[in-house]
Order: C-alpha cells, then sequence, then structure tokens
C-alpha cells in the first residue's frame, strides 16, 4: 500500500551492493590488485582469488564451450553442490522455504537437459493442466513443456493457486482469509494459469490485499481514486506546461503495438493516454519517458482477459463490446499496478537514466565473467552495450520478445523480490548469453549490431521463458551470493 | 578489418539522424536503407543502427547510419551515440512548426557532443503534407544557409528526395575527407574504418564545401 502511495520524491536507496558487487569483480580480474577503501578492510588478493577461483571455474566451463546445455548443467550443479555442501565460497542459495523448491525446479530443469536434448518432454501430463492454451498471443501456452518432470510439481501449485483463487463458494475447500504471499510468490514464480493471472497480478503488484476481507472495499477506493485523478488532472494536458508531455504520449501510443489490432482501437488508445498523462502528471521528476507506454500493455491486455470470452482473442478483442464499468475497471487496475512496477526502477527514467546506466554496466560485467569468449567478440568488434542493451533495459525486453513471453515473464518478475531491477539485469545477461554462438558467428560490427537489433524470438513462449528466467536464477544465486559473501567476509576483521 | 563476404567498401562513413520525436527519422533509415516505410512504426529506443553502401565518384561508400530516439529524456544518453559521427542528418517536419523551431536546440547538441567538422544536413520531411505545410521552403533554405548547413525537403512515405538526401550528405563527406586526404596528411582511421576527420585537417575545411 504505501509502495503504491509513494512519489517519485522517494527514491530507492543507493544500491551499495552494486559497488561491492563491482569490486568483486574488479578483484577476481587477473590483472586487478585489490580494492582498499575507508569502508572495508585492506583485501588479501591470495584470499580472493583461491576463494573465487571457484566461481570462475564453474563458468568459466560454460562459457568457454558456449554451450548453453553445459553451463546450465554446471549451473545447476553449482546450486546442487550449495545446497549439499554449504560451500563457503557461494553460500547457500537460501535455505528459505521460499527458494527451495525454485531451486529444485531449476535443477531439474538443467538435469532433464542434461544427458540428452531429445525434447522428450513434448509427451507427457499435456492433458491434466487446464491452463488456457487458447490464446496463443497471450497466455501460458503449454503445461510446463520445459520440464516434464515438474508437471507434478505445478499440478500441486496450480491447485493451491485455484483454492486461493476459488469464490469459497464451490464448497469444501474455501480460501483462506490471509494470502501467505511467500507461497503465492512461490506457486506464480514458474508461471500463472491464464485464467488465475489478473487476480494473482493484482495480489503481486501489492495492489489487492493480501486480507479477503479487505479487498472489495480497497479496490473499490483505488478505482474511485484513479478517476478521481483524471477529473482533477486530465483537462490540464493542453496546458502550456503539459502539452508536451502530452504531445509524446498522444504519438506515441499508436504506434506502440502496430500489428495487434486491440491497441488500434480508438478507445483502448484513450485509455492509455489517461493512463500514462495521469501517471506522468504525478512524477514530475522523471514524467512521461518513450517506452513507459509499452510496460501498461502487459496489465492492460491481462486485466482485459477477464472479460473477454474464452473463444475470442484478447489481441484482437473489440472493447466496445465491453460494458464501460468494465472499461473502467480494467483502467484503474492497469494504472495501479504499472505505478507500482515503476515505483521499483524510477530511476530508470529520471533525468540521465542513470538506473539504465548503472544496469547496462553491470551487464556488461556479468558478462565479462560469465561468456567471456562472447564478451571479447563483442568488444573486439567495436560494439557498445549500451547500443544495444539501453532498449533492453528502458523497455524491460518487451521490444525483443513477443507479447505473451512478456506476460509469462512478468509471472516471474513479479513473483520475485525487485524482479523488473536486479534480476532483471540477470535476465538480460541470460537472454545475451542465450545468442553466443551466433554473434560470434557474426564477424563485423554491421552483421553483430543488425542481429542484437532483430534476434529470432518470433516463436518464443513459456519454455523458452522457463530456461531464460532458470538461467538468470543461478547466474544471481553465484553473483549475488559472491556479493553477500564478500560483505560477510569484509565485515569480519 | 573484417570487410569479408560482399561487404567491400572503400569508405566507411557514420552518420548519425537527429530531430525531434514523430518526424519520420526511423522511416528515412528505412526507405533508404531497405525501401521500406511503415506508417504505424514502433518509437525509436536508444538507437537503432543500418547500412548500405553507395558508389561516390566511382568509390563504395558504406553509410552506417544511426536512428536516434527523439524525446529529450534520452538526449543525455544519445549524445554518446554522436562519437565518431561524419554527418548528422538533422530532421523536422514541415507540417509540425514546433519541430523546426527545435533544430536550433539540436545544432547545440551537435556542437557540443560532436566533432567540430561533422557534415550537417537539414532535412524538411513529410513534403507530402503540402495541405498541411507549416514551415515555408525558402525560410528552412535561408537559415541552412545563414547556418552553413545544406539543405533538402524530403517525403520518405512517397520516397521523394530520400535517395538525394543521403546521396547528397555521404557525397559531401567524402569530398571534404578526400580533400584532406590530398591535401598531405591520412584522415584518422579508427578501429572500424570509420574515418573522421581529425582535428589538424580544420582549416582545410573552407574550401572543401561544395556549393
Amino acid at each position: 500500500m504505501s509502495m503504491l502511495m509513494c512519489t517519485n520524491l522517494c527514491f530507492p536507496k543507493i544500491d551499495q551492493i552494486d559497488q561491492m558487487q563491482d569490486k568483486a569483480i574488479e578483484i577476481n580480474n587477473n590483472t586487478v590488485k585489490p580494492v582498499y577503501g575507508a569502508r572495508y578492510p585492506p583485501l588479501t588478493k591470495e584470499g580472493f582469488d583461491s576463494k573465487f577461483r571457484d566461481v570462475s571455474d564453474a563458468w568459466g566451463l560454460g562459457g568457454a564451450g558456449v554451450d548453453r546445455e553445459i553451463a546450465s548443467a554446471s549451473a545447476a550443479q553449482v546450486i546442487a553442490d550449495h545446497q549439499a555442501s554449504r560451500d563457503e565460497i557461494m553460500p547457500p542459495v537460501s535455505t528459505a522455504p521460499t527458494k527451495n523448491s525454485r531451486v529444485q525446479a531449476l535443477q531439474r530443469l538443467a538435469i532433464q537437459k542434461d544427458p540428452l536434448p531429445s525434447h522428450s518432454h513434448s509427451a507427457p501430463a499435456q492433458s491434466g493442466n487446464p491452463i488456457y492454451p487458447k490464446l496463443p498471443e497471450i497466455s501460458t501456452d503449454q503445461p510446463r513443456s520445459c520440464s516434464g518432470s515438474s508437471a507434478t510439481g505445478d499440478q500441486a501449485r496450480f491447485a493451491r493457486l485455484r483454492r486461493l483463487f476459488s469464490s469459497g463458494s464451490t464448497g469444501r475447500s474455501s480460501p483462506p482469509v490471509e494470502v501467505d504471499m511467500e507461497q503465492l510468490k512461490k506457486d506464480c514464480w514458474m508461471g500463472i494459469p491464464h485464467k488465475l493471472r489478473p487476480q494473482a497480478w493484482r495480489l503481486l503488484s501489492g495492489y489487492l490485499p493480501t486480507n479477503v476481507e479487505r479487498r472489495e472495499v480497497t479496490l473499490q477506493r483505488k478505482r474511485d481514486e484513479y478517476w478521481h485523478y483524471v477529473e482533477q488532472y486530465f483537462h490540464s494536458r493542453f496546458d502550456d506546461g503539459n502539452a508536451e508531455t502530452f504531445r509524446q504520449i498522444h504519438i506515441d501510443i499508436p504506434r506502440m503495438c502496430p500489428l495487434i489490432p486491440l491497441f488500434q482501437q480508438k478507445l483502448v488508445q484513450e485509455m492509455f493516454e489517461r493512463i500514462l498523462y495521469i501517471w506522468a502528471i504525478r512524477h514530475p521528476a522523471s514524467g512521461y519517458v518513450q517506452g513507459i507506454n509499452d510496460l501498461v500493455t502487459p496489465f492492460f491486455v491481462v486485466f482485459l482477459s477477464e472479460f473477454v470470452p474464452q473463444d475470442v482473442e484478447v489481441g484482437s478483442f473489440d472493447i466496445s463490446q465491453l460494458p464501460l464499468e468494465q472499461c473502467h475497471l480494467v483502467e484503474a487496475d492497469s494504472f495501479w499496478c504499472v505505478s507500482a512496477l515503476l515505483d521499483s526502477i524510477q530511476d530508470n527514467y529520471t533525468f540521465a537514466q542513470p538506473g539504465i546506466q548503472r544496469k547496462v554496466l553491470q551487464l556488461k560485467h556479468l558478462m565479462s565473467r560469465v561468456d567471456k569468449p562472447l564478451h571479447k567478440h563483442l568488444e573486439a568488434n567495436g560494439i557498445e552495450y549500451l547500443q544495444f542493451a539501453f532498449r533492453w533495459m528502458n523497455n524491460l525486453l518487451m521490444r525483443e520478445i513477443p507479447l505473451r513471453a512478456t506476460i509469462r515473464l512478468w509471472d516471474t518478475y513479479l513473483s520475485e523480490q525487485d524482479g523488473f531491477s536486479q534480476f532483471h539485469s540477470y535476465v538480460c545477461a541470460a537472454f545475451l548469453r542465450t545468442w553466443s554462438r551466433q554473434l560470434q558467428a557474426e564477424k563485423d560490427f554491421q552483421g553483430i549490431m543488425i542481429l542484437l537489433q532483430n534476434l529470432p524470438t518470433q516463436s518464443w513462449g513459456d519454455r523458452e521463458i522457463c530456461e531464460l528466467t532458470a538461467d538468470a536464477f543461478s547466474l544471481m544465486s553465484v553473483f549475488d551470493g559472491a556479493r553477500k559473501h564478500l560483505t560477510a567476509q569484509s565485515a569480519s576483521p | 578489418m573484417g570487410s569479408s563476404r560482399d561487404d567491400e567498401y572503400d569508405y566507411l562513413f557514420k552518420v548519425v539522424l537527429i530531430g525531434d520525436s514523430g518526424v519520420g527519422k526511423s522511416n528515412l533509415l528505412s526507405r533508404f536503407t531497405r525501401n521500406e516505410f511503415n506508417l504505424e512504426s514502433k518509437s525509436t529506443i536508444g538507437v537503432e543502427f543500418a547500412t548500405r553502401s553507395i558508389q561516390v565518384e566511382g568509390k563504395t561508400v558504406k553509410a552506417q547510419i544511426w536512428d536516434t530516439a527523439g524525446q529529450e529524456r534520452y538526449r543525455a544518453i544519445t549524445s554518446a551515440y554522436y562519437r565518431g559521427a561524419v554527418g548528422a542528418l538533422l530532421v523536422y517536419d514541415i507540417a509540425k512548426h514546433v519541430t523546426y523551431e527545435n533544430v536550433e536546440r539540436w545544432l547545440k547538441e551537435l556542437r557540443d557532443h560532436a566533432d567540430q567538422n561533422i557534415v550537417i544536413m537539414l532535412v524538411g520531411n513529410k513534403s507530402d503534407l503540402r495541405h498541411l505545410r507549416a514551415v515555408p521552403t525558402d525560410e528552412a533554405k535561408i537559415y541552412a544557409e545563414k547556418n552553413q548547413l545544406s539543405f533538402i525537403e524530403t517525403s520518405a512515405l512517397d520516397s521523394t528526395n530520400v535517395e538525394a538526401a543521403f546521396t547528397n550528405i555521404l557525397t559531401e563527406i567524402y569530398k571534404s575527407v578526400s580533400n584532406k586526404h590530398v591535401g598531405g596528411d591520412r584522415p584518422a582511421v579508427l578501429q572500424q574504418g570509420i574515418v573522421i576527420p581529425t582535428p589538424a585537417h580544420e582549416n582545410q575545411k573552407k574550401n572543401c564545401c561544395p556549393s
């Protein structure tokens, strides 16, 4: 709640850990000497080298061979080692129950790929899971096609989710009064069944109260509040100080998703204009920045899908068929949820976009560790990370993958701590190394850049996102682990 | 190195496309490099990149064109993309006067961040919108002369002058570079083969402008 109220005057605390991470990376490079600083006691090179060597070996294996299978397998191995031995170099991924199942899922995922990439997972357990295979545009299209063996796990978590979101009237197991958010995040991390997604996203965004009894009242109040803002501010869009903001919004919306008929409807475009303008007016430190418009679309599509008949594809739904009241609800909910998201990545859009610059730098450092051949290849050809990764950060990869994949990716982002900020950087690293082989096959600047701008992701869906997020999660476990370890080390004299 | 395959060229010039949001920069680029036009093309985020080679006086000149995002908020970042650019197409929309007024700000942007010898061409795009014209051709022409810019009006939609705009600026760059070449010192050649005039050649600049 307080998160929603937060205006963009309250910036997220500076990420000091990032600096530490940079140090860690620096130290680990052979060329580099230990960094001394007031906050950290002097570090001995040997200590760090020997501690980090294992880490780089693990990743060197994946990087040198440029083989995703090996990389994933070694990632899983690393995680497994943690689980088993509590290796002191990389702290255990987590003993917290939240992450346990995720780690197991990741291991399953990687292990299953390890022995033979035979795609034998296409057959199992398609039938049992009502996960809405209908709307290929936007649905989690297949139940867990990425890992056959986790299908049973899916069934269990889907059952929990269904119980959580059942209306209560169906009898035997009525939903709990208070939602266990940790459990919910765990259950949603690997993808949310389509029908449950709207309500799950409201909860995960912090928009819908966890307490069932407060929901009705709160939602009503927030929706009223949004329409009150519209009344209060929207008329100011042609005023001198605001006209430029509105002009930018107005020219961006029609070119947002040119190929999806839904977004070419005037009514829909007007809804987006209101959402974006009200948000911009209430967040003067950043205002509207191109790209923010894209971030509204997943929420809009998901909340709209609640009212779209089963046999109609959301992407071509005629919104004029929807009662006004429901249009209003979709609009208000989209506004509040995108507001919550933007609160978590505010410095992406303030002056000089420091959040993006920092994340691009992080990506670069990360790549130099996890896929050195690719990193060197890019550098040798004069490619700068900012040239391609700016858009990855500014639009949260939405320009790089299809909308249905984005929506599936956001199931995970919404379920992950700092999903849209920190975790996204790891996802970008995982995404980049997905193309390692192809990029290294391109032998000059133009070839690489053209490929980077048009990565062939048209067919991406649930399975690819599963693999991507699993890989990102292992990266984060290793590097976050190393980071925390460094903190702990330097804290004790 | 690395110019393999069908990728042979004598000169490689980096050119940036700048100007307000919505003036048609991306469509100028796609018209020139792929002969395509999209009425509803997505807004550019950061930079987008394309290339095309043309013949100038018997030499193959490869244009490496960087299309930038127009929104003001991006400028702090996009200015980084000016590095190494030898040409700039500064685009406005002939039907939107404010985009023409902002040309001044874009020029300042170039002066602050680009190489001082960069060749600049002022481009009035959307010349097909005759009935909506808000910027008279003569006014823009005079402004361009006063600021020592070349000038052209284009329509990415009906292709008018798009080819000419790029050919002209590449020829102009070629001449300024090859003049200097004749003049003695070689122009600086970057790792990727981008030819940029070095500051040492500044004094020769004046006599190389075609009229």
